[in-house]
């Protein structure tokens, strides 16, 4: 894509904060088609896949561009906070994180979607991508007092060659 | 072909453009010189061969960032030869692993190496070059190269082509690691001799 112009309508400048959920599928996934446009559009389905919903105004998703001698590379991270510590729930975090890659879709409340841990440069096929998304780390704290916070707070990453296509 | 200028502000070679190159060995799929009959042509750098034809191959695919192919020419007294070494880490160290690494012991070997740049049809071929649809998954290949046959050491039979320069296995280093947070697994070396640099393999 040519370079081209940013306009800022009026309506963007209040785009609501904050990530909803994060809807995600192992790698290789049934049904697993992502498919992003020249103007960076994604579509396609990710595959068989689960919800994430995160503790309202909890979640974000950062992207952070670097270049220094060779290729722009994207850092993609997701944080967020799921409330209730439990063993069922660090038990399913546990299974992502011996999962062998993950691709997720980012819900946001300002109503967009974006597409991580697959792109078309770095993926090898629809179904496979050597740069998938991780469940880079958790940490459940129960709280201490009666009025503290119980819950998990998860971090997924991935490196991109893109920045996350917006469905 | 006549002597070309190479110039980092020109589109073939540009500082700009081809920072966007992708780096790194995705995975290499040995065949066995001879055994495995590698059957297509050569012309202009590019080794053509079409997909019925490809080899009977085994892939070793190494973790990702971590695996390699380097190559450096040497020319004394006007002979030209080009040192090529593929090195790749397999993540962990395992019996199984080291006994089909056992059957690799003094074989010639060819294979076709993937990378992880993908590239357009058009000139400058890379996947950020000036044609621009490196967004389109579909009309990009991956880069493909052939190490162990060239055709200046090795025989143009265009129904078994054969080199006696083909690639072998270098070196097998394992390491268990130690702590916990170390990685236990082992890294691979190939190496061959060419008369030509790796040719770019087009797949049809």
């Amino acid at each position: 894509m040519a370079i081209a112009s940013i306009n800022v309508a009026n309506d963007q400048q209040f785009a609501k904060g904050g990530v909803k959920s994060i809807t995600l599928a192992l790698v290789g996934a049934g049904s697993q088609a992502p498919v992003v446009s020249t103007e960076g559009v994604a579509s396609g389905s990710i595959g068989t896949s689960t919800t994430i919903n995160f503790e309202k105004e909890s979640a974000k998703m950062t992207v952070s561009m670097s270049k220094g001698d060779g290729l722009s590379l994207y850092n993609v991270s997701i944080e967020g906070y799921i409330p209730k510590v439990s063993g069922s729930l660090m038990e399913i975090l546990h299974s992502y994180a011996k999962s062998d890659g993950l691709i997720g879709k980012v819900s946001n409340y300002d109503g967009a979607d974006y597409l991580v841990g697959w792109d078309n440069v770095l993926a090898t096929s629809t179904t496979s991508t050597d740069f998938p998304l991780i469940l880079e780390s958790m940490e459940a704290d129960t709280g201490a007092a009666l009025q503290d916070q119980n819950g998990v707070t998860v971090k997924f990453s991935c490196v991109m060659a893109t920045p996350p296509a917006q469905y | 072909m006549a002597l070309q200028a190479i110039n980092t502000s020109a589109a073939a070679f540009g500082l700009f453009q081809h920072n966007q190159v992708v780096p790194g060995v995705e995975s290499i799929s040995l065949f066995q010189a001879t055994t495995d009959v590698l059957a297509g042509s050569y012309s202009a750098g590019v080794f053509s061969i079409v997909s019925a034809s490809l080899p009977t191959s085994v892939i070793i695919k190494g973790e990702k960032e971590k695996s390699k192919m380097t190559y450096s020419l040497t020319q004394e007294k006007g002979f030209a030869l080009y040192n090529i070494s593929i090195e790749m880490f397999i993540p962990m160290m395992s019996f199984d692993l080291h006994t089909r690494l056992e059957e690799f012991r003094g074989k010639a070997l060819m294979c076709f190496v993937d990378m992880h740049d993908k590239y357009e049809s058009a000139t400058p071929f890379e996947t950020d070059g000036a044609a621009d649809d490196d967004a389109n998954s579909t009309t990009l290949k991956r880069g493909k190269y052939l190490v162990g046959w060239d055709s200046i050491l090795g025989t143009d039979d265009s129904t078994n082509q054969n080199s006696n320069f083909c690639m072998f296995l270098d070196s097998i280093e394992s390491d268990s690691g130690a702590a916990l947070a170390d990685k236990s697994g082992v890294t691979l070396k190939f190496s061959c001799v060419q008369g030509q640099a790796p040719l770019r393999v087009s797949v049809t």
